[in-house]
């Protein structure tokens, strides 16, 4: 009973939120800002209590068994699609299945958890908003979508969710649609997104091809067994693991932003900024990693994918952080920082550490969360709209300091100092890069791990590095902005910033504060189990997610320092000490960009320019492109809506208005047309028709006449004017045989035809008479003659009265075995020639025979109607032995007649 | 549980038309009758649904009932689909009635004394039961389209109506007299098993079957027999016109259904060849091209909405013609049809009627312009019934057109070439579906150009509510809807 009541709050979980959505969406305009309010965050309130019910009741029934509890609840089936297999159809039925385990139920959480603090966070961020109402319901539909992705328990539900974020960011990085760049950036971030559903499309097709279920528990049960070769065409791409797995990791790579479909991240900072902090930091673009551990086991399967993974990974989080320190403008930092954290996650995935990978996803959560908000109390402080120059500022600490103390907790977080959430799961991806560079055979990736060490150590560095620019450049020293500060007034004498920036509200700063704390703590939840710490966080993820098997060595160093673990360490450490040594040597109480100057000057440029992939894009992608759709837009307006379009909707439109003529309103042309009608129908039934079908096998054919209710049918098969069947004793007669079969003897031929077998299959006829008349060339083969050059005269044929002969011209002629050389070949009925040069271009030639065979049918009204049909038979040349027979048959037909 | 319960929706609708007509009589004009309509329609249609889910058997009715009205799965699903029609209308009525200055008890008597007439003529197993269901329902749909007496549009549909259907019942009498002639059998079954044998002259039942097959065409107004369907659609007060789109045809469909499979169901009736499958399929045909291209040249939306059920109609005769073969699957698909078609059309015409008020109504494209956007509740449902009329997923307009389209594509052959004319007729219907939706919300009342108001009544607003929430919930999951129809196509087969 109880089991019952978690699953209905699982489904309420979900639900809550979208019914916020849709209240908040139809009448939120309308309705008090009060109530809007009310609605938005108690729904989200609402779930957050039921996840953490839930997840309760989860941690508590955890040690129950070795699967661990978790609550699933089917709400119905939507549909099912039926799956040709070998052995026949299998049907795949898809239901609407929600499945919380410790995996799930964490992104839950978060989700909900951090979804609801940025929720109250905007009542502040949005209060002078127009569109209040559509905010609130934009971001609660968000939610829903997002738990609908966690939740799904098979990919067509997840999918679901995944399309329903993408729609949710989109609206949302539009939602000052009125601003055109910020509508651009919409559409960029959907489009990189579409381009990465589509592989998530086609992973889930091989999937389910390959499992024959769409549920993630199947897949996974089933994921060792994808080791057969998977062939796009005729090329194979790896096994079916793999390029499943691939196809998923660039669905991943267009929702959680890395290379090659990362650009789209940054521009989507245009939304308001509560979205950049829940979306675009904290959950959405985490769906990918999340994607990736709920199917570990498909990836485990690959070691190619891993290592693709791993590399793009590192590489991403390297090149973002590069990016990063060469911006000025908090949030675009935080921007670059993103896709450069969810490069961290998914160097951790690609090692195989999937628990590693969300764990940081789980920190991230926190701090970046807690970074946007305090950026956007920044902007919300100094009166800015887009963002906010760090250079322009300074000196924040002492003007806002609830915004700095959070702003400065999730900083060492992030950048990794000791005892912080982010140390601890950013320690935990070095350690798994460490275990996988030291792990002896059979793991022969030792490169990889080296690879995304050493990468994943810059990396943290520079992360470390651009954090703390910006940290000591906004928030210490003097403000830059403040009258008579050296930013005070732009190029146009306008105050660019507010002058007397001031705190934030309390619905703002608390819960930038919980999050700061959150960016503290969370991290506790999975301390290392090499210093004899409990990382629970491990133990739970073990029944949902597959790690790389133990390598046993690590037996007797039990809790011991082992030498990955002091690698990582070193790494880790070094990265935060050098990165934050960096940053307050050149930037602590300064107003410069000293970092700038030390550079080379090229090379700072092209950073600030984020590399110029974006240009790269526009000019390899976009320009042709557009030139294609221009071309193809000019070919739409010509042909498609002109001729296609106007002029048949013209003819409908016209056929519309004749149609509606009849319908004169006169009830007397109304009864005649339903008299006409009445007679169509009698006349239906009163006329027979014979509808005549047939088949032939050898000189036998078998026909078939359509069955009617008092029908009589009798066949002439030889169409002589003499009805065969029902044999004739007393004149004309019909009877009931509508399906007779008839053996055609010699006698019966009106004619010989040559069968030329074509391309498509079937045979062309070629009706003879006894005067020689040429093969139409377009019925033979394209090589059928001697040589190509000469002028060729193509085969021709006649039936001298006993065989056809074929009169060879120029023709290549062979019999199964061998070349024909003989200028005149006689054939007998059914006798088979090759006609052509190449084997690839021969085409076979046989003798038949035409036959007419007639059918009478008669109905109970004594109406008659009559249908022949011509077949070709193949009747064998008389044999002496068969003479006698076939004459014997002549008499008797003779006499019958 | 007690078998009577199979025949108790109809003797409820008996009790409350009486009962009502009582009530009017006594307390003239004061009474909400359009609220007691529709309690003692749900009712009945709730009898229905319980015993369908509560599996009665029949065996305990005597015989001589039995032999008159069937009491098979099949019968309680079509009390369910007509009286879910009917209460639909009777809250549409209780809105425009008012609205109006309509408002007298007898439609509310005519309305449900109509509804009992479709229940029995689904239930008809026996010829004589066929014609007093008939008559029943058409004398009472004949009154209530020239309900509005002062209006002459009314008065003209509805005699042009009364005689073409007078016309269209002797007709099938002529047939019915003629297959009793033919086999000596009024009852479907027994007529059935005459035929089977091959006992009877094929003359008289091949003009029977003519005969039949244009008489129920008729009351379904399929092409040729559809004449009628504008001019008593657009003249009709739109409750009314509801009630026809609805009950009407799904009774019509209905005994169609019976008299196919039950009586006409021997293979050489039923000759795929020769039989009643190509005459309905080209019926078909001819209905849904006709319905779907004379539908383009209107400027009237009630009457476009003639036209779209003509072509609906067309799309049901498809899965009709295909259920000598695919015979659980066909007939499931027609009844799962029958069902969103109710639920989708009292949407679009109950918006219709909410959109409009006294002197200020909603019937041309014109008049909706712009409405949307001044009233984007009111104008909701009609979107909502117009993309369920077209078949845009996820509504059950979609999930009814997809089942009779892979039920003709499971049959192949020509059938495949019928589905084709099916996917671009219907995709010709769609312009005049959106048109709704282009006037909607795209386009401006002309200067001076009367504007449609919307009228506030709770009645209508109810209907609108319980019509919309089963379009989405039979769009999104079909498939118990299905299991219901698939259930009741059984219990027909057997």
């Amino acid at each position: 009973m109880s089991e019952l009541l978690y699953e209905r709050a699982l489904i309420w979980i979900i639900l809550l939120p979208l019914f916020g959505a849709i209240l908040n969406g139809l009448f939120g305009r309308f309705a008090n800002k009060d109530i809007v309010s009310a609605l938005g965050v108690g729904s989200v309130a609402a779930s957050f209590g039921l996840a953490l019910i839930c997840f309760a009741h989860l941690m508590t029934g955890m040690g129950a068994s070795e699967q661990g509890t978790q609550i699933a609840v089917t709400a119905y089936q939507w549909f099912h699609i039926s799956l040709p297999t070998v052995g026949g159809v299998h049907e795949v039925a898809i239901d609407v299945r929600f499945l919380m385990d410790a995996l799930s139920g964490l992104m839950t959480l978060v989700v909900t958890g951090v979804g609801l603090v940025i929720h109250i966070y905007s009542l502040g961020y949005m209060k002078d908003d127009p569109g209040y109402a559509r905010f609130f319901a934009y971001l609660n539909l968000f939610l829903a979508s997002m738990l609908i992705l966690v939740l799904g328990s098979n990919l067509p539900v997840m999918f679901v969710g995944w399309e329903g974020v993408g729609l949710c960011s989109y609206l949302l990085i539009g939602f000052w649609y009125q601003t055109p760049e910020f509508a651009a950036a919409g559409k960029k971030a959907f489009i990189a997104n579409r381009i990465g559903d589509f592989g998530v499309l086609i992973g889930m097709f091989i999937l389910v091809s390959a499992v024959g279920s769409f549920e993630f528990a199947d897949i996974n049960h089933a994921a060792p067994a994808l080791t057969q070769p998977f062939f796009l065409g005729s090329w194979q791409l790896g096994t079916l693991a793999t390029a499943a797995a691939l196809f998923l990791f660039l669905g991943c790579t267009g929702k959680s932003a890395q290379i090659p479909l990362y650009v789209w991240l940054p521009d989507a900072m245009a939304g308001p900024t509560p979205v950049s902090a829940l979306i675009h930091a904290a959950t959405m673009v985490t769906a990918g990693v999340y994607l990736t551990c709920r199917l570990s086991p498909v990836f485990l399967e690959s070691p190619t994918a891993m290592a693709v993974i791993a590399v793009i990974g590192s590489m991403t989080a390297l090149v973002a952080a590069s990016i990063a320190v060469a911006q000025n403008e908090m949030k675009k930092i935080l921007a670059y920082s993103t896709v450069s954290q969810l490069g961290f996650m998914f160097a951790a995935v690609g090692v195989g550490a999937f628990s590693a990978g969300f764990f940081h996803v789980f920190t991230h959560a926190f701090f970046k969360a807690c970074l946007f908000l305090a950026a956007g109390s920044v902007m919300h402080a100094v009166g800015s709209h887009s963002d906010a120059d760090i250079f322009k500022l300074g000196g924040l600490r002492k003007i806002m300091p609830r915004t700095h103390a959070a702003f400065l907790l999730a900083s060492l977080s992030i950048a990794g100092v000791p005892l912080f959430a982010g140390f601890f799961s950013k320690d935990e991806i070095l350690l798994g890069a460490a275990e996988l560079a030291y792990a002896p055979e059979p793991f022969s990736a030792n490169w990889v791990g080296w690879f995304v060490l050493i990468v994943l150590g810059i990396a943290a560095t520079l992360t470390a590095f651009y954090m703390f620019r910006m940290y000591f450049l906004a928030f210490w020293g003097d403000y830059r902005s403040a009258e008579g500060g050296p930013e005070a007034h732009d190029s146009d004498g306008h105050h660019a910033y507010d002058p007397n920036p001031h705190e934030s509200p309390g619905s703002m700063t608390w819960p930038l504060l919980i999050l700061g704390s959150g960016a503290l703590v969370v991290g506790w939840l999975g301390l290392p189990h090499e210093w004899g710490l409990p990382n629970w966080w491990a133990g739970w993820m073990s029944h949902s997610i597959a790690s790389v098997p133990v390598v046993e060595a690590a037996e007797g160093a039990e809790a011991g320092i082992s030498l990955p673990f002091v690698t990582s360490m070193v790494f880790g450490l070094t990265a935060v000490t050098v990165g934050i040594g960096a940053a307050f040597k050149l930037y602590f109480n300064r107003s410069d960009d000293r970092f700038r100057d030390a550079m080379p000057r090229g090379l700072y440029q092209l950073m600030a320019d984020k590399w110029r992939v974006d240009e790269l894009y526009q000019r390899v992608l976009l320009r042709p492109l557009a030139a294609l759709a221009a071309f193809v837009g000019w070919i739409d307006q010509t042909f498609v809506d002109m001729l296609l379009t106007r002029i048949p909707s013209q003819l409908a439109l016209l056929s519309g208005f004749v149609a509606t003529r009849i319908q004169n309103g006169r009830v007397y042309t109304y009864g005649a047309v339903m008299s006409v009608g009445l007679a169509l129908v009698t006349w239906y039934f009163v006329v027979p028709r014979p509808l005549l079908d047939a088949e032939t096998e050898g000189a036998t054919a078998s026909f078939e006449a359509a069955a009617g209710m008092g029908y009589a049918y009798r066949w002439d098969f030889d169409s002589d004017g003499t009805w065969d069947a029902p044999l004739q004793e007393h004149g004309e007669s019909f009877g009931a045989d509508r399906s007779p079969s008839h053996e055609y003897g010699p006698e019966a031929l009106k004619s010989h035809v040559l069968l030329i077998a074509q391309e498509d299959g079937d045979d062309a006829r070629f009706v003879l008479t006894d005067e020689p008349q040429p093969l139409p060339e377009s019925l033979l083969p394209a090589g059928w003659m001697e040589d190509p050059s000469v002028g060729a005269t193509p085969p021709s044929a006649f039936f001298d009265g006993e065989r056809v002969i074929l009169r060879r011209n120029s023709a290549v002629v062979a019999t199964t075995g061998a070349l024909v050389t003989e200028e005149l070949i006689p054939l007998s009925m059914g006798e088979r020639l090759l006609l052509g040069r190449l084997d690839t271009n021969r085409t076979s030639i046989r003798v038949g025979g035409l036959v007419e065979a007639t059918v009478e049918v008669e109905n109970s009204f004594g109406n008659r109607a009559r249908q022949s049909v011509e077949l070709v038979v193949n009747v064998p040349p008389e044999r002496p032995e068969a003479d006698a027979q076939a004459s014997l048959t002549t008499t008797r037909d003779e006499v019958l007649r | 549980m007690n078998a009577w319960l199979l025949v108790a929706p109809l003797g409820v609708l008996a009790f409350a038309g009486l009962g009502i007509m009582l009530i009017d009589a006594f307390s003239p004009g004061r009474a909400e009758l359009a609220g007691v309509t529709t309690t003692a329609l749900l009712m009945a249609g709730l009898i229905s649904v319980v015993a369908l889910l509560s599996g009665v058997d029949p065996g305990e009715l005597p015989r001589s009932l039995r032999a008159f009205i069937a009491v098979d799965h099949a019968g309680l699903y079509f009390d369910v689909v007509i009286c879910a029609g009917a209460a639909l209308s009777a809250l549409l009525a209780g809105g425009y009635l008012k609205e109006h200055h309509l408002e007298r008890g007898e439609y509310y008597v005519l309305l449900i004394f109509s509804a009992l007439g479709a229940m029995i003529l689904a239930r008809a197993v026996d010829l004589i039961t066929l014609f007093i269901g008939l008559e029943t329902m058409s004398l009472g749909v004949y009154c209530m389209i020239a309900y509005r007496r002062t209006s002459i549009r009314a008065t003209e549909g509805a005699l042009k109506y009364f005689l073409l259907g007078s016309f269209a019942a002797a007709i099938l009498l002529f047939g019915t007299a003629l297959i009793y002639g033919a086999t000596g059998h009024t009852d479907l079954a027994g007529i059935g098993n005459v035929l089977a044998a091959g006992g009877a002259d094929a003359r008289l039942v091949l003009l029977a079957l003519a005969l039949i097959v244009v008489g129920l065409a008729f009351k379904v107004s399929a092409v040729p027999f559809h004449m009628w369907t504008p001019d008593a659609y657009e003249g009709a007060p739109t409750p009314t016109t509801t009630f026809m789109a609805v009950a009407v045809k799904t009774a019509g469909f209905a005994i169609m259904l019976r008299m196919l499979i039950t009586a006409f169901g021997d293979p050489l009736s039923a000759s795929p060849e020769t039989g009643w499958p190509p005459l309905i399929a080209g019926i078909a045909i001819l209905s849904m091209i006709y319905g779907n291209v004379a539908g383009l040249a209107q400027t009237s939306v009630k009457r476009m909405l003639a036209y779209s059920s003509i072509a609906h109609a067309g799309y049901i005769l498809v899965a009709v013609a295909v259920s000598y073969a695919a015979r659980e699957q066909a007939i499931a698909s027609v009844l799962y049809y029958l069902l969103a078609y109710t639920v989708s059309n009292v949407l679009a015409f109950g918006s219709l009627i909410l959109l409009g008020s006294r002197g200020k109504e909603a019937v041309t494209y014109e008049d909706l312009a712009g409405a949307g956007r001044r009233h984007p509740l009111a104008a909701l449902p009609l979107v909502i019934g117009v993309l369920s009329l077209m078949g845009f997923p996820p509504t059950a307009g979609f999930f009814a057109k997809y089942y009779v389209l892979t039920t003709a594509l499971s049959i192949g052959g020509g059938m495949v070439w019928v589905a084709i004319i099916l996917v671009l007729s219907s995709a010709l219907g769609a312009y005049y579906y959106l048109k709704v939706i282009v006037f909607l919300f795209m386009k401006e009342p002309q200067a001076g150009a009367p504007k449609a108001v919307p009228m506030r009544s709770g009645y209508v607003a109810f209907a609108l509510v319980l019509a919309g929430y089963f379009v989405i919930k039979m769009g999104v999951t079909p498939e118990p809807y299905l299991r219901m129809a698939v259930d009741a196509a059984q219990s027909f087969i057997s």
